[in-house]
């Protein structure tokens, strides 16, 4: 797979705090790619220096074959920065417009561009109001839209869906996975739920390195049961009879987490859904494997 | 899939110009520009300029405040030319000062360089900025300078080839005053994050900077000829010439301005956005 970013020894200082310390990582086309970590992490930082934003005090960043903040790039790297605004006083689709035109589209694709981009963020309606009219939520979809205006081939997302109301971070999370058949997605957030749903690799950054990463597979000896009711004792002593169970662990008030043998019982899953149906016990979500938040910080790493 | 250079320095002008036309803040620019210069034009050219059309006041013609040798000013083919060439020189230094502080500073602390810097390069955003900025205050003394020519002609001058020329001479003139303070005020919004403060050290720099040459000039009177290096110097020597007399004194703004956007560039290059 091709390699889209490449960091070696990558080092960067805000006065004496060291924000980043001899980063290496390198990132490859495919799945989108989550980056986590506690504020004051670096995530901000890192995506900052590979827009070529700030410049590193140590190391190299390559993003598509050229040094961050190539003009080369254009086009090609497509970013939300954090807390990037458009200019309140001028209209959505003119702005976007421009930038369109800035990358290099004609009058007529750029128009062509922004009605498209507007429509992926739900902003059609809005296209001629001006952005001091809109709200925070709708601003950060019009920052998301510009982000995606031509074909980029990377697109950095910093902290996409904060401050969206529920149905349009759905939407936008349904866009990233319709899209990401096309370009690859590294989006920093705090919402480990969706970058569950999202992404394929997550990348964990402590104190300036990264500490862990992550490959979301799917573990078929676990699965997660989150259930309606708190009484579930009559379903363990069930469970325990069912051919290749070997334990539970009660992770929430309603949720068990049930680990089996694979290979003895791989339709584990349809015996307990047959089991939860005999018993009329009601159940909100079954799901495989570990939640990304026990991955990244139950593994004891 | 690139834009040429030029296309998007011309793009980014043309984004300034409209900002003068579109935008609540350029419409306020507009009218105090119109309602200063309706004032000055009414209540300071009008009656000098009626005073100066009398011809008996070439005989007692002389320097006026040790700086406008009123001879010269005869000279030009209407007075109210004149007197607007005079006022251009002082007044369209200081609004070049106040207009295009925010050229890079208020987009910077909105983020919005963000957005167009993965587009372009920074060299070319600066630039493109800075030409704005030039298309704006072009615009703005365009629209005053025919208001004089109209004046011109409210008080009886013919329209001739002559007065269109100095017309022209003054527009081009004055323009290339207020280079070097355009590209001082580029400088300045790299470096600072407000226009506020942008215009602050603007005065602060344009001020300071003679008192301190003045002082170093008493101990050390070699230093007087960098008067002459100062932005602006050449603006008392421009005040008593006549319509395309020489372009000599005009080669120290183009220089500072040139200087001045190569110390922008070079940091703007290196700063953080």
């Amino acid at each position: 797979m091709t390699v889209l970013v490449d960091c070696q020894g990558l080092t960067k200082r805000f006065g004496h705090k060291a924000v980043l310390q001899q980063l290496d990582l390198q990132i490859r086309a495919g799945a989108p790619i989550a980056l986590v970590g506690a504020n004051g992490a670096g995530k901000t930082t890192l995506l900052s220096l590979l827009c070529g934003y700030i410049q590193p005090d140590h190391g190299r960043v390559e993003v598509l074959g050229h040094q961050a903040g190539s003009p080369a790039l254009n086009g090609r790297l497509g970013a939300l920065p954090q807390d990037a605004q458009f200019d309140p006083d001028f209209g959505l689709a003119r702005q976007l417009q421009w930038l369109a035109r800035l990358q290099g589209m004609s009058a007529a694709k750029s128009r062509q561009e922004t009605e498209r981009v507007l429509a992926l963020v739900d902003l059609t309606a809005e296209a001629g109001s001006k952005v001091a009219q809109l709200s925070h939520g709708m601003r950060k979809r019009l920052a998301i839209a510009q982000a995606l205006l031509g074909e980029p081939e990377l697109v950095l997302l910093d902290e996409p869906t904060a401050g969206l109301d529920p149905l349009h971070a759905k939407a936008l999370r349904d866009c990233i996975q319709r899209l990401s058949k096309d370009c690859t997605f590294v989006i920093s957030s705090h919402n480990l739920f969706e970058l569950e749903q999202l992404c394929g690799t997550v990348l964990m950054l402590e104190q300036g390195r990264i500490r862990q990463q992550v490959a979301q597979v799917s573990e078929a000896a676990v699965l997660r049961l989150q259930l309606c009711q708190e009484n579930y004792q009559s379903l363990l002593s069930l469970l325990a009879q069912l051919p290749g169970f070997v334990s539970w662990q009660c992770t929430s008030p309603l949720q068990l987490e049930l680990q089996y043998d694979a290979v003895t019982a791989s339709d584990f899953d349809v015996q307990l859904l047959q089991v939860l149906h005999q018993q009329g016990i009601g159940y909100r979500q079954l799901s495989r494997g570990q939640s990304l938040e026990q991955q990244l910080f139950q593994s004891g790493g | 899939m690139h834009l040429p250079a030029w296309s998007q320095l011309w793009l980014l002008s043309q984004i300034e110009w409209q900002r003068l036309f579109l935008t609540r803040r350029g419409w306020l620019t507009l009218a105090a520009s119109c309602l200063l210069w309706f004032v000055l034009l009414r209540y300071l050219v009008v009656p000098l300029s009626q005073w100066m059309l009398d011809p008996a006041i070439l005989e007692g013609a002389e320097m006026v405040a040790g700086w406008v040798d009123v001879r010269q000013l005869l000279l030009w083919p209407r007075p109210e030319l004149s007197l607007y060439w005079l006022l251009a020189l002082v007044l369209s230094p200081m609004a070049a000062v106040l207009f295009s502080a925010g050229q890079i500073c208020r987009d910077r602390s909105r983020g919005t360089l963000r957005l167009y810097c993965l587009r372009i390069s920074r060299s070319s955003l600066l630039l493109g900025r800075f030409l704005g900025q030039l298309l704006v205050q072009g615009t703005l003394l365009a629209l005053t300078l025919v208001a004089s020519l109209a004046l011109a002609f409210w008080q009886g001058a013919a329209l001739s080839l002559e007065l269109l020329s100095a017309a022209l001479f003054c527009w081009v003139f004055v323009m290339l005053c207020l280079l070097p303070f355009t590209a001082l005020m580029s400088l300045m919004s790299v470096w600072l994050n407000s226009s506020r403060a942008a215009v602050s050290l603007a005065i602060v720099v344009l001020s300071v900077l003679p008192v301190v040459l003045g002082v170093l000039a008493y101990y050390w009177p070699g230093v007087l000829p960098l008067f002459g290096w100062l932005p602006g110097a050449q603006i008392p020597a421009l005040m008593n010439s006549f319509p395309w007399q020489s372009w000599a004194p005009l080669a120290l703004p183009v220089g500072q301005a040139l200087l001045l956007l190569a110390l922008s560039l070079y940091s703007f290059e290196r700063r953080g956005i």
